[in-house]
C-alpha cells in the first residue's frame, strides 16, 4: 500500500488533487495523509527581510492563522475520505516554516500530489507560483501535479533527454503507477540540437521497453522549453513524466524548464522526479 | 518487469553465482541481464612501463602476452556461461563489456532497476592488482540501487532496515520495500543507530505512518555506539538477513555511515546488503 501526501496550503482546497487521489484509489488501495500547511503572509516577508533576501522559501508563517478556515478544509478532507473508502490521516500541527515541514513530511512518502492551480495561489498570480516550484525542488519524494480540471490519464508521454534525471524519474515512475505502465506510451527525445542521436539510444529502449508494452519512440527536433508545452496541444488525456527539478542550481532555472508549459497552458498532470 | 543488471567477471565466471543471481532476479520479478566485465581496455593503459621513472605508459610486448591470456580465460568463461545456461534452460540477455569495469557498470546502472554484484568480484577480477573492479567505486557512483549478494546462497527471511533519521537512510528503505516487495520477508526489523544517544526514535509517528502502510508487525531494535560495530554485532546471529544501507551518497549530507563503516559491513560477507543513495 503507497502512502501518498495531499498537501494544502491554509485557506486553499484542491479538488483536483483529491479526485487524483479518488481514482488511485480504486485502483489500488492507498493511505492518504493530508497535509495542512499553514497560510503565510506577504507583509511578514516584507518586514523580516527588508535587507534584501529573496526567495518564497523564508516567508513566516502568519502570526493568527485562521483557523477555522483550516478546520473546514479538514473536515472537507476527512468527508472525502470517509465517502470514498480511502483510509486517512491528518497532519497539522507544523509551528515552524511551511516548506521545511512540507520536506519532511516527503522523506516518509511514496509521493506527493499537489494542485498546481490553488498551492498559494495568494502569493502570485504566476502559475506554477513559487512556491509550488519550492515544493518540486525540495521533495524528497516524487510529486504529481495536477490542474484543477483535467482528464484522468489514459496515456503517458515520458520525456527523455539522456540525462540521469530522466531515467530515474521514468523508473520511479514504474514503481509508483504499475497499472499505468500499460497504457499507451510515447518516449519522447526533445534536444535543441536536431542534429543528435538520441543518447544511449539501445538501453533506454531495452529498459523502457520491459515495463510499457505499448510504446511508441519519437525523437523531436525542437527546443524543449520553448515548443514542447506546444506540441502537447492535442494530447489531451496524458501524464507527462519529467526528471526536471533537480536541485542543482542549473536545473532550478524554473522558467527555463519545459515543464513549466505543460502545468501552465495545457492543464495535463505532470510526474516530477529528480534524484 | 524489472530491468535487473548482474556485473560478472569474465575471467573468472563462476556457474554458480550466475544461478545465485538468477534465483534473486527471479525472486524480486526482474528480467536479468548479464554484463560480462572483460576488462580489457584498462589492462593496456595500466601496464608499467620497466623503467625506473616509475611512469606508467603502453608497453606493447607485455600487454600483448597479458592481453592473450585474458582473452583465452574470457573464451572459457563465455563458452561455460553458454552451457550453464542451455543446462539450467536460462533465457538471459547477455552484453559483453570491454572497457573501465566501473565505467561500464556505472552506465548499466543508470538503465537498469537494480545491479547485483558478488561482494568477492574485486578479489577475482584482474590478473595485475591495478586494474581490479572497485565494488566501492561502483557503489559510489551507482545510479540505481545495488544489492551486494553473499557467497552462500541462503533465503531471505527477513529485512533489517537501518535508520538514523536521514533521508538516505529512509530512501534506502523506500527504495527496498518498493523493488523487493515480492520478497515478503517473515520478519521486518528496523535497526536505530542511536548515533546521539538521545534515547528517542527520530521522527518515529512519521516513520510507523510508512512502515505501517506496507507491513502488518515491524520490529524496532536500537543500538547505542559505532554504527558498523553494531550493526555487525546484530547481523552475527541472523542468518538471511537482508540490511539496507542508506551510505555511500555523493554528497556528504546524505551519507549515513563514514564510508569506512560501511566497508566493514560489505567486506563482512554476512547477509544480502542493500544499498542506494538519493
Amino acid at each position: 500500500m503507497n502512502k501518498i501526501l495531499v498537501a494544502f496550503d491554509g485557506t486553499h482546497f484542491s479538488e483536483g488533487a483529491l479526485n487524483f487521489i479518488r481514482n488511485r484509489n480504486e485502483i489500488s488501495k492507498i493511505l492518504v495523509t493530508g497535509v495542512f500547511l499553514p497560510k503565510l503572509d506577504f507583509a511578514d516577508l516584507r518586514r523580516s527581510y527588508s535587507d534584501g533576501m529573496i526567495g518564497p522559501l523564508f516567508i513566516p508563517v502568519e502570526e493568527k492563522p485562521d483557523s477555522s478556515e483550516i478546520e473546514k478544509n479538514i473536515l472537507r478532507f476527512e468527508a472525502f475520505c470517509i465517502k470514498n473508502q480511502i483510509e486517512f490521516r491528518v497532519h497539522r500541527d507544523f509551528e515552524n516554516f511551511a516548506m521545511p515541514e512540507l520536506k519532511k513530511e516527503t522523506r516518509f512518502a511514496h509521493l506527493l500530489v499537489i494542485g498546481s492551480e490553488s498551492f498559494y495561489k495568494n502569493l502570485g498570480t504566476e502559475e506554477p507560483n513559487e512556491y509550488l516550484q519550492d515544493a518540486l525542488h525540495s521533495s524528497e519524494c516524487p510529486v504529481v501535479v495536477v490542474p484543477e480540471k483535467y482528464e484522468f490519464p489514459q496515456s503517458n508521454i515520458l520525456t527523455y533527454d539522456g540525462s540521469e534525471a530522466s531515467v530515474y524519474a521514468i523508473k520511479q515512475f514504474t514503481y509508483l503507477f504499475p497499472d499505468m505502465t500499460t497504457n499507451n506510451t510515447l518516449l519522447v527525445y526533445a534536444r535543441d540540437h536536431s542534429d543528435k542521436e538520441m543518447p544511449d539510444e539501445i538501453y533506454i529502449e531495452e529498459l523502457v521497453s520491459r515495463s510499457f508494452p505499448n510504446l511508441t519512440i519519437m525523437k523531436l527536433n525542437l527546443e524543449p522549453a520553448k515548443y514542447f508545452a506546444r506540441w502537447l496541444s492535442d494530447k489531451k488525456s496524458a501524464m507527462v513524466i519529467s526528471g526536471s527539478y533537480g536541485r542543482s542550481s542549473f536545473s532550478s532555472l524554473f522558467k527555463k524548464s519545459f515543464i513549466t508549459g505543460v502545468i501552465k497552458d495545457h492543464k495535463i498532470p505532470a510526474f516530477i522526479s529528480h534524484p | 518487469m524489472k530491468q535487473i543488471i548482474a556485473g560478472l567477471n569474465a575471467i573468472d565466471f563462476s556457474p554458480e553465482q550466475l544461478i545465485h543471481f538468477n534465483n534473486v532476479s527471479n525472486q524480486i520479478g526482474g528480467n536479468l541481464v548479464v554484463v560480462f566485465l572483460e576488462n580489457l581496455v584498462s589492462d593496456i593503459l595500466m601496464i608499467p612501463r620497466p623503467y625506473p621513472d616509475g611512469a606508467y605508459a603502453f608497453n606493447e610486448e607485455i600487454d600483448w602476452q597479458r592481453l592473450e591470456e585474458r582473452k583465452k580465460q574470457i573464451a572459457i568463461g563465455m563458452k561455460l556461461f553458454h552451457s550453464t545456461c542451455e543446462t539450467h534452460h536460462l533465457n538471459l540477455l547477455l552484453r559483453e563489456e570491454t572497457g573501465d569495469p566501473v565505467a561500464d557498470l556505472v552506465k548499466e546502472s543508470r538503465f537498469a532497476d537494480m545491479l547485483l554484484l558478488d561482494s568477492s568480484i574485486s578479489n577475482r577480477s584482474s590478473l595485475h592488482h591495478d586494474t581490479e573492479i572497485s565494488v566501492k567505486s561502483v557503489l559510489h557512483n551507482a545510479q540505481c540501487p545495488v544489492l551486494i549478494i553473499p557467497p552462500q546462497l541462503t533465503a531471505i527471511k527477513e529485512f533489517v532496515f537501518t535508520y538514523n533519521g536521514s533521508y538516505s537512510s529512509m530512501y534506502a528503505i523506500r527504495q527496498a520495500t518498493q523493488l523487493l516487495e515480492k520478497l515478503q520477508p517473515a520478519k521486518v526489523t528496523v535497526l536505530y543507530v542511536d548515533e546521539k544517544n538521545t534515547g528517542k526514535l527520530t521522527e518515529e509517528k512519521l516513520l510507523a505512518g510508512y512502515l505501517g502502510a506496507h507491513f502488518k508487525n515491524w520490529d524496532l531494535a536500537v543500538c547505542n555506539g559505532e554504527p558498523s560495530v553494531e550493526i555487525l554485532d546484530f547481523l552475527q546471529n541472523r542468518p538471511g538477513s537482508l540490511v539496507t544501507l542508506g551510505a555511500y551518497g555523493r554528497s556528504r549530507l546524505s551519507t549515513f555511515f563514514h564510508k569506512s563503516e560501511s566497508d566493514k559491513i560489505l567486506l563482512s560477507q554476512l547477509e544480502y546488503v542493500f544499498i542506494t543513495h538519493p
